[in-house]
């Protein structure tokens, strides 16, 4: 889903944990490390204020960093040594417009570069421009149609060509054209013209407003890296890729590795030399060779890994909060296959009983029990990033209040079997998620037990991701609505506006002929209004206000349940700990050397 | 003889033809499709996804898609992997010579632990020897690849540190046989001891069997040496039930073992072929179906033709018996 950009900010980290954590390494002699400390904290620019705010963020991070300094020592990384990470996928591509894949995005953004990129704390920084395009600096025309980026005049690409604004009106160009199979035209299809004055002047021109607008050209493409043609389906550049950024593509052996080797040409050189991408064919092997010492990283590991790698003194655990949200969809409408939205659904078409689930259910058993305590209760749908609304909260547990409003809507306990009946119908829902997930299928245990309290029968009933995400004429239980509750996790990305469209906008319930994942079946005006005033506007306060109706509405609902946040979890061993920004850990680890 | 071959290499047309046909339609009619990781992602439309369709040639009814298919492939042309837009023959031929190696060693070692143990068991049958080998050969096959080839990266990666973990070669390094072979040393010798207690089990009856006949005491009251009568008697005539199954095994050396693959993350066909079934990349998948479907054939073939030379008493001929 869209965990996609959290993913590669979480991957920026850790190249930049790398940078510093080899400076550290290859320091001799210790008077010089502070010295050479500093600039390998700022090395690229734009990962700099990235490394402080998730750290922040995530009061969970596990940092044995102290005690097992001396082995750390011990085993420190070689000069001008490679680094190792595992990933559980493989690229299809190193193109990032012909592919989705998270992984895709990942192994590219050491490579290539955007424009703008964006901090955890979902600020913008700008990278090939000099500054973020705004109003007030004449970067956005009044009426926000057309956009000016300054770019900077001292970049190279990897083989040595300056970068200009021809390249960036290149890479519109190659996503336009109809013999490239581009997988999503989202935004650049709403361009109509691109002028490049001169080298560091690109101009684009809107047809209509784009919101998100700044979130384009998140990589620009070499104009000459395609053999002078623009077709990039089948180009050899899509494995063979240079950018801008600090490194490129040496070697790639499908189903086994990728080697990416210092830019020779980037603003700032990296502290090492070689960063190898590990391709492994499942998280688990990925843990095994970090165990056994082949590598020294693990990329986007699952929570079912956590207890294995939290108490062993040889690694450390990164984790944090993702923007990605495990909640509860409860279906609107009457079930049936397919269901009809008009007809409300008997049981949870009353907000009471919605409410009431929400107030039976316990976060903290979840958080403190399934997620290792390293997780956090979500309140929102979108809980991160400039969109979210810190102020929104989820009402604590009240199973009382909860009995109350049950009573309140007619359900009594009757026949004394503990499970609540109205009308000589029981309270009794089914609950659906992916099967196989063993977190999923504990926390269903887990709400089954607390629902059980107030009287509310729990029926689990999973099937396989495929099955339940199945499209409409295969049946899936989602988009035809033959559901009760179901347990997913989405979440936004760091513009907001594709997920709530997709999941919370009346357009958006699925029918037979399209629709998107309004699987809940809300159809509130106020909600479309709020949804449609997020995109209608660059103004990011006005946005901002948008995105905050959106989530208290959506919360209001009870429609959508939120539990607790997903995490981001990479592993290191302790040898790359040196990228604590604490000068004295350094000197600690010259010390024990 | 080269009749039969001739009509046997002939009839391989209409056979793949068949193949071809009812894997395609087998693989469109899975509900999904390649389109379908896309379609929860907010960014990609739904006018997306229709441009997809049509670039990618989906949008055309599943039987003109396979007559371009077979069309293309006719000329040569295995098409173009959808995920990564390159050559089929390309991404299949960078993993086949991975496969061949692993399985290539893996079966060499299966052979040379199959056919001593085999035949040591029949010849001292019921000795203490005889058991400790059929224990052997039942654990080999009867224990899961997967589960022993965890234990085995456990205990000799994890806890020893003898062995890599997995992989191929030490990334980045310069090609050293050394290094080739400790990569190899796990998933071969898993490999081999989950068939060689097989084939050793299929040797050991089929010696049993041999050893009773008539020509064998002929040999024995000629008064040959016991090893001569063994080795030279009755070993050549055990090991043509042998070839069958031998044969119908071999294409796995190119088909590649899902199982080993994924365990020791080695870069072959079962692990390209499992990937591309989950991203429904037909190309590749049609591709590596040939492949092993005109294997599977030509080694049948083979193993009629070594029936033949093995044994005089056979005769190959065309017509129907």
């Amino acid at each position: 889903m869209t965990k996609a950009r959290f993913l590669i900010l979480s991957f920026g980290l850790i190249v930049m944990m790398l940078l510093a954590a080899c400076t550290g390494g290859t320091t001799s002699p210790p008077a010089e490390a502070p010295a050479e400390e500093a600039p390998a904290a700022e090395a690229p620019a734009e990962e700099a204020p990235a490394a402080e705010a998730p750290a922040e963020e995530a009061p969970a991070v596990e940092t044995p960093a102290e005690a097992p300094a001396e082995e750390a020592a011990a085993e420190e990384v070689p000069a001008g040594a490679a680094v190792t990470i595992a990933m559980y996928q493989e690229p299809e591509s190193l193109n990032p417009y012909l592919s989705v894949q998270t992984v895709t995005n990942v192994v590219a953004t050491p490579i290539l570069e955007g424009l703008l990129a964006i901090a955890p704390d979902g600020e913008f920084i700008p990278v090939l421009a000099t500054e973020i395009p705004s109003v007030e600096n004449g970067g956005i025309s009044d009426d926000g149609l057309t956009i000016t980026y300054k770019l900077r005049d001292d970049v190279l690409w990897a083989d040595g060509e300056p970068f200009t604004s021809e390249d960036v009106k290149f890479t519109w160009e190659a996503i336009m054209d109809d013999r490239n199979a581009v997988v999503s035209r989202a935004g650049y299809e709403l361009i109509d013209s691109i002028e490049t004055p001169d080298d560091q002047t690109v101009v684009v021109n809107y047809s209509e407003l784009y919101a998100p607008a700044l979130l384009l050209f998140e990589y620009v493409l070499p104009a000459h890296g395609f053999g002078g043609d623009i077709e990039m389906t089948g180009a050899d550049f899509n494995r063979t890729a240079f950018g801008t950024g600090p490194f490129q593509v040496t070697e790639w052996t499908s189903g086994e590795s990728i080697i990416l080797d210092a830019n020779p040409n980037y603003r700032t050189p990296p502290n090492f030399d070689r960063l190898i991408i590990r391709i492994t064919p499942s998280r688990e092997e990925s843990v095994l060779l970090l165990q056994s010492g082949e590598v020294e990283a693990v990329w986007d590991l699952i929570e079912a890994s956590v207890p294995d790698l939290q108490d062993d003194p040889e690694f450390t655990l990164w984790t944090t909060p993702s923007s990605n949200v495990e909640y509860l969809g409860l279906n609107l409408a009457q079930r049936g296959d397919p269901a009809d939205p008009a007809q409300p659904h008997t049981v949870l078409g009353d907000r009471n009983v919605r409410e009431a689930i929400s107030l039976a259910i316990d976060r903290t058993v979840l958080v403190d029990d399934l997620m290792y305590g390293l997780s956090t209760i979500a309140t929102s749908p979108i809980g991160m990033g400039w969109a979210a609304d810190d102020s929104i909260e989820v009402a604590d547990y009240d199973p009382e209040k909860a009995a109350a409003l049950l009573e309140e809507a007619g359900w009594t306990d009757t026949d004394g079997d503990g499970i609540r009946d109205k009308d000589g119908e029981k309270l009794s829902l089914e609950i659906t998620t992916t099967s196989g997930n063993k977190l999923r299928e504990l926390a269903e245990q887990v709400l089954q037990a607390q629902l059980a309290d107030v009287g509310i029968e729990l029926v689990i009933n999973n099937v396989p991701a495929s099955t339940l995400f199945g499209n409409w004429a295969s049946g899936g239980p989602l988009q035809r609505g033959n559901f009760d509750i179901a347990m997913d996790t989405w979440g936004p990305d760091i513009d907001p506006d594709g997920f709530v469209s997709i999941l919370f906008e009346s357009d958006s319930i699925p029918t037979e002929e399209g629709g998107g994942w309004n699987f809940f079946r809300i159809n509130d005006p106020a909600l479309d209004e709020a949804i449609a005033a997020g995109r209608s506007t660059v103004d990011l306060e006005a946005r901002k206000q948008a995105y905050s109706d959106v989530s208290r509405i959506v919360t209001d609902s009870y429609a959508y349940i939120p539990l607790y946040n997903r995490l981001l979890i990479n592993a290191f061993t302790n040898d790359l700990q040196g990228w604590e920004p604490n000068p004295w850990e350094e000197f600690t680890w010259e010390l024990a050397a | 003889m080269y009749a039969y071959i001739i009509r046997r290499f002939i009839g391989i047309i209409p056979l793949m033809v068949a193949v071809t046909f009812i894997s395609f339609i087998i693989m469109q009619s899975v509900p999904g499709g390649p389109l379908a990781v896309y379609r929860n992602n907010p960014n990609v439309r739904a006018e997306d996804l229709a441009r997809l369709e049509k670039q990618l040639g989906l949008d055309k009814p599943i039987p003109v898609q396979y007559g371009i298919w077979l069309k293309n492939f006719a000329s040569g042309d295995f098409g173009q992997s959808l995920a990564s837009n390159r050559p089929v023959s390309e991404v299949i031929g960078e993993r086949l010579l991975n496969t061949a190696y692993l399985m290539g060693s893996a079966f060499l070692l299966t052979m040379l632990i199959a056919v001593p143990l085999g035949v040591i068991s029949a010849v001292k049958q019921y000795s203490l020897f005889d058991h400790g080998a059929t224990l052997f050969s039942f654990l080999g096959f009867s224990v899961p690849i997967f589960w022993l080839g965890l234990l085995a990266i456990i205990l000799f990666a994890v806890k020893l540190d003898w062995l890599p973990a997995g992989g191929m070669r030490t990334i980045g390094e310069p090609f050293s046989v050394m290094d080739r072979l400790s990569y190899l040393i796990l998933p071969a010798t898993l490999l081999a001891f989950h068939s060689a207690g097989q084939y050793s089990r299929y040797l050991r009856s089929s010696m049993l069997e041999v050893t009773n006949q008539n020509y064998v005491t002929v040999a024995r009251a000629k008064g040959l040496r016991e090893k001569t009568v063994i080795y030279r008697h009755a070993l050549r005539n055990a090991l043509i039930p042998l070839i069958t199954v031998v044969a119908f095994d071999l294409p796995a050396l190119f088909s590649g073992a899902l199982l080993v693959e994924t365990v020791f993350a080695w870069p072959g066909m079962g692990r390209l072929f499992w990937n591309s079934a989950l991203r429904f990349d037909y190309p590749v998948l049609m591709g590596i179906i040939v492949l092993t479907a005109v294997l599977v054939i030509l080694f049948n073939l083979f193993a009629d033709v070594m029936y033949a030379a093995a044994d005089p008493r056979i005769r190959l001929t065309s017509e129907k018996t």
